[in-house]
């Protein structure tokens, strides 16, 4: 009997039934991940984005069963590779983030979410396959007046139209000068249909009073408790219920009296919540508890910012889940102290959270950032008990489960204004400290130990980037590269002058032969027989013919595509007749690390075109993509795999009042030229190993989403369909695993916004999937509703949800979730939430419970 | 007995229904914001249609829902704001009225009348759609469709009409018989079912005294709009005369200030105010201060 393997690495060959049954039970856990009552998250996707300005973003998660411990969001420019990561704030149990106004371009934004719940499981969103398939919004204004076909075309087309500011603002009249007495700030919406009152921000002189003006349907209106004389500027943002954004309405007026001239004023303004969370899942229990506090001070252009999130599933066994954070900005300089997500190139450090400090100083056209910290934090891991015979016989300590802390520096000096020109140089090192793990060890008799679990590490990343842009930024050239080093164990330390330098199996050079002496360098890295590559510079080794126990070397610098540990970047854009087309080649080497970007994948190189097209005035787009990728750059040829993906999109933004569609199809294709399987003679059995790849995934996703105005209320009514199938090119035994599956989702989802300050949803999902043998039919049923009464002050929200898997693993489920968030006294909220749900996996049930208080005061 | 019927009523009806109705019945009262006051002096207070008494103080930023009504005292002033629109109404003191307002969203506009027993005030009135405005008083009905107007209702006397620009409609509730008031004129509507229209004019000069409810005297007095039956125009002095139905725009004359008047010429040759408005007389100072060091620092002081 033959048996069938997966050899990527000979040396490591695994027994087929458990590599199926892992698989199996992965994605059998994956797909479950909706099933038992993990619940969803709740989102309107963004409609639009308008380059150069914020976009918030707001979501509930629902039905967990579990209290939630952290969301994220990541995001980035639609046509880039990757994510920023960054935490998103809850607020009276909506989660609210802000994708900065940076990443909004016009070739638009991608976004997705994903929630850590307290039993360490997540939800993401978009529900399947989040960060392959994020979501995507295009953007609604061009960057330049010249590239639009004509003048306000792209917001007539995705942004909200709205009456002209004259209409909007009741009081006062814009550039007309008032008593002190008389400030009153008072914005209609009475003639702006759709309005998300939610999404309201009201600023006066840049600061956001939104939390003490009154917000209705039709009128916001804000009295200053005090206000100056002289000029003030109003600014208020909204979005409709579908979450495009209106453009914003500014103006200015004057207050009577003596212009202030004395300088500028301290303000102060947060807010803190804290949270108790009780949870019953299954029969266990779990309470959490949560403080957090956020505060924003401004002094002219200076302005602090600090947030803390405190929570008492913080565990010196795992990475924090506390976060602080303190930013000073000022004109020059911007100081970030506590746990941030850095940028500082895209191939080295780009959004992995660090706690430590972040500078930048701006001396234009001069500018600099440097960074300090601690990307992973130690953690003391598990003691072996050794006995007393053990002790006697002189056996060593083991330990295990630990995690070293790891230091990041991250200096990038540079020159340019980013706009037409920036030039920067970039030196990045993360490196383990081996005495983190035993300072957190208390009692230590013996600090010899027996390391049982992973080697301390270093890396260093240098780097430049060049930006260059011409015609208005029409032509924009970004070029990044990095070079990078890695020690896989630095126990020991550096090579010192009598060590010698081990370069293969075959070469070895003496420590006092190398041009430059390690250990005089190992404050910067640590150099010994474990770095990878020890010389990034490509060369050829050959014995001197005239003496053959020596070795000529002979260095090939200018062979860019032979340096295993370099990263190379380059992105063109052209924006010209209503096209933005965008060619980037990417390679990435084998051993190519940056320990502060582990979302780069190594061993990669390839190209990808895309175009984005606007027609009809800005109310069709088309979006088409090809990649080509070769993975496994650094393998026999035989063994590469060619990836490459096919993509066009259709977006209709016909207008107000009509349906919105977007069409996506793609499809990829993986394969590699190996055309037989290896026999590999076992003792009682051949094995067979077959590593040939073939695939190809096709994915269509059609989105409708239509407006009514029916029965005195606007609904919106959004028909979801994705179809997903993997298809293995191959014919194989029956014996091999199907690497293909099917994935089929239907959801519909009906909206409604009455006329009265109440919100309804019904939705119903079926998912039907197939993956190895496995089946599942889930179908979902969510009916719920949002009531606002006292000028929002108080909101019920109430939601039903039914679930069941008529497939495989049967069951089904009965969730009912309610809250209630009162704003009083108009600083203080008060939020309680509770969720019950009955599951029934035959024969077992369980009755789910949670619930959630929270309590927030906004001050200023 | 409310609290009773709603407790027999919950151990009937299951809770979440029970819960439900009382959501539906809350909507079903629930208000719609039609106008907010951006301005008020002296003694200005609000009554909801759902409270017995004018309870609620009327201070900048106070919301009016439909049938909210309004009184003042004497002093006192109130401006409110359609949301629609931006039409306004200015209150003056010793009025009392109630805001009728329907809201059609869907169409953007606001179906405004207002119904008044007594006062004065002015109102400025965008143009409107389908909805018009109507000012009701017990004599008459007043509509519009987009000007600028003062109102003075007297229950005894009837109601004066000084149209500012565009035209008003009056009609006489009693008779039916109608008029329609072009800029620069007055109408007039009686108890008896009397309406009609006098032309009116516009002057203009600097005030060299005044007393109150009485008169106001004049100098440098100039035509602005309208027609005059003889020559009052020149360095003066020149007596206006004012009386119960007169109006003033915002405050009272002072010496000093330079004012308009609408109104007509009586048969004994003296003019008579319809309205007073007293000019603003802003006055800007700037002063730049700066010293040794060459630190500088800007004084505005706005002065009237």
């Amino acid at each position: 009997m033959n048996i069938l393997l997966s050899d990527q690495d000979d040396s490591r060959k695994y027994n087929y039934r458990q590599i199926f049954h892992g698989i199996l039970g992965f994605i059998l856990l994956i797909m479950a991940a909706p099933i038992f009552g993990q619940g969803e998250i709740l989102h309107s996707p963004a409609q639009t984005a308008i380059p150069g300005q914020d976009l918030d973003l707001e979501l509930m998660v629902t039905g967990t069963g579990w209290t939630v411990d952290e969301v994220r969001m990541l995001y980035n420019r639609a046509n880039h590779q990757g994510f920023v990561e960054t935490q998103m704030a809850n607020n009276l149990g909506y989660y609210t983030g802000t994708i900065p106004a940076e990443f909004i371009s016009e070739e638009g934004v991608k976004y997705l979410f994903v929630a850590e719940l307290s039993n360490g499981t997540r939800l993401s969103y978009p529900e399947q396959d989040a960060h392959a398939h994020p979501v995507y919004v295009q953007a609604t204004e061009v960057g330049t007046d010249q590239q639009q076909d004509s003048p306000g075309e792209a917001q007539e087309s995705r942004t909200r139209e709205r009456p002209p500011d004259a209409q909007l603002i009741l009081a006062p009249e814009p550039n007309v000068t008032i008593p002190r007495d008389e400030a009153l700030i008072a914005i209609s919406l009475f003639q702006v249909a759709d309005v998300d009152t939610a999404s309201v921000v009201l600023l006066v002189d840049g600061v956001n009073v939104t939390r003490r003006a009154q917000v209705t349907a039709n009128l916001v209106t804000y009295r200053p408790e005090t206000i100056l004389p002289g000029t003030h500027t109003v600014r208020m943002q909204f979005n409709d219920a579908a979450g495009r954004r209106y453009s914003p309405i500014n103006w200015r007026f004057q207050v009577m009296g003596e212009e202030i001239a004395e300088g500028p004023r301290f303000e102060l303004n947060g807010e803190m919540y804290v949270e108790n969370a009780y949870a019953n899942i299954k029969e266990q229990v779990e309470n959490a508890n949560k403080l957090g506090v956020a505060l924003k001070g401004e002094y002219g252009a200076y302005e602090v910012t600090g947030n803390a999130y405190l929570t008492s599933k913080e565990n010196p066994n795992v990475q924090p889940r506390n976060r602080y954070t303190l930013q000073i900005q000022s004109p020059r300089v911007q100081a970030e102290v506590g746990d941030f997500y850095p940028r500082l190139t895209r191939l080295g450090m780009w959004g992995k959270r660090i706690r430590g400090f972040n500078t930048r100083l701006h001396l234009s056209p001069f500018h600099v950032q440097v960074i300090y910290g601690r990307s992973q934090r130690a953690i003391p891991g598990v003691l072996e008990d050794l006995t007393a015979t053990e002790i006697n016989q002189g056996y060593t300590q083991g330990i295990n489960g630990y995690s070293f802390g790891r230091r990041v520096i991250g200096v990038r000096p540079s020159v340019g204004n980013g706009q037409n020109f920036e030039l920067g140089f970039s030196f990045i090192s993360a490196r383990d400290d081996t005495t983190t793990v035993l300072n957190k060890i208390a009692d230590l008799e013996d600090e010899t130990l027996l390391w049982k679990g992973i080697t301390p590490k270093d890396n260093i990343v240098v780097g430049s980037d060049l930006l260059l842009a011409f015609d208005n930024r029409r032509i924009m050239w970004e070029s990044s590269a990095a070079l990078s080093w890695k020690n896989n164990n630095i126990f020991g330390g550096a090579l010192s002058e009598g060590d010698t330098i081990q370069l293969g199996t075959d070469f070895s050079l003496p420590v006092a032969d190398f041009p430059i002496l390690p250990s005089a360098y190992q404050r910067i890295f640590v150099i010994n027989n474990n770095v990878q590559p020890f010389l990034p510079v490509p060369m050829d080794v050959t014995r001197d013919p005239a003496d053959t126990s020596k070795y000529l070397v002979h260095f090939n610098p200018w062979q860019f595509n032979d340096y295993s540990s370099l990263a190379y970047q380059t992105d063109v854009t052209f924006q010209y007749f209503s096209n933005s087309v965008m060619f980037r080649y990417r390679r990435v080497g084998p051993a190519y690390y940056s320990f502060t970007n582990p979302y780069l994948n190594r061993d990669v190189a390839g190209f990808e075109i895309s175009d984005r097209i606007r027609l009809w005035r800005n109310k069709l787009y088309l979006t088409l993509k090809y990649e080509n990728y070769t993975e496994g750059i650094s393998k026999e040829e035989d063994s590469r795999l060619s990836a490459s993906n096919l993509s066009a999109g259709i977006s209709l933004y016909p207008g107000q009042g009509l349906p919105t569609v977007n069409v996506r199809t793609s499809g990829y294709h993986r394969s590699n030229a190996l055309d037989s399987v290896r026999v590999l003679p076992g003792g009682s059995q051949d094995l067979v190993v077959d590593n040939r790849i073939d695939n190809r995934t096709t994915s269509n996703v059609v989105t409708i989403s239509q407006p009514l105005s029916l029965f005195g209320a606007e609904h919106d009514a959004r028909i979801h369909i994705m179809r997903s199938r993997k298809m293995d090119g191959i014919q194989r035994p029956s014996t091999y695993p199907d690497v293909g599956y099917s994935m089929n989702v239907t959801s519909f989802e009906f909206q409604s916004r009455f006329h009265f300050p109440l919100t309804t949803r019904v939705a119903v999902s079926v998912n039907r999937n197939q993956t190895l043998g496995n089946d599942v039919d889930l179908q979902t049923l969510s009916v719920g509703g949002v009531y606002k009464l006292f000028q929002n002050n108080l909101i019920v929200n109430g939601n039903l949800r039914l679930a069941r898997n008529l497939g495989g693993d049967k069951f089904n489920s009965t969730g009912l979730e309610s809250s209630i968030q009162y704003r009083f006294l108009t600083n203080h909220g008060l939020t309680a939430s509770f969720q019950a749900m009955r599951l029934s996996e035959p024969p077992d049930e369980y009755t789910n419970l949670l619930y959630r208080l929270r309590y927030s005061y906004a001050f200023k | 007995m409310t609290g009773v019927i709603m407790r027999k009523l919950s151990r009937y009806i299951p809770f979440p229904v029970f819960a439900l109705l009382i959501l539906w019945s809350s909507v079903s009262v629930a208000q719609e914001n039609i106008a907010v006051t951006t301005k008020s002096e002296g003694e200005a207070r609000l009554k909801r249609v759902t409270a017995d008494t004018f309870g609620v103080e009327l201070i900048l930023g106070t919301t009016i829902q439909n049938q909210d009504r309004i009184r003042t005292g004497d002093p006192g002033f109130g401006v409110i704001v359609f949301v629609d629109d931006k039409s306004q109404l200015k209150i003056r003191s010793n009025s009392e009225i109630e805001i009728l307002g329907d809201a059609e969203r869907r169409a953007a506009l606001i179906a405004k009348r207002v119904r008044m027993e007594n006062g004065k005030l002015k109102a400025e009135i965008s143009p409107q759609g389908q909805g018009g405005f109507e000012i009701i008083t017990p004599t008459s009905v007043a509509s519009v469709k987009g000007t600028t107007f003062w109102i003075v209702v007297d229950v005894a006397g009837g109601d004066r009409v000084f149209v500012q620009s565009g035209q008003v409609l009056l009609l006489n509730s009693a008779s039916g018989d109608s008029v329609l008031i072009a800029a620069d004129e007055t109408g007039s509507s009686t108890p008896d079912g009397q309406v009609q229209t006098m032309p009116t004019a516009t002057i203009s000069g600097e005030v060299d005294s005044y007393t109150s409810n009485e008169q106001v005297i004049l100098r440098g007095v100039t035509l602005i709009s309208g027609e005059l039956t003889q020559n009052i125009t020149g360095p003066g002095p020149l007596t206006v005369l004012l009386n119960d139905l007169t109006a003033f725009e915002d405050t009272e004359p002072a010496p000093g200030d330079r004012v308009t008047v609408n109104g007509q010429v009586s048969e004994s040759g003296d003019f008579v105010a319809n309205i007073v408005e007293v000019g603003d007389g802003e006055n800007r100072l700037e002063i730049d201060f700066e010293d040794e060091s060459g630190n500088r620092k800007k004084l505005k002081i706005n002065y009237r």
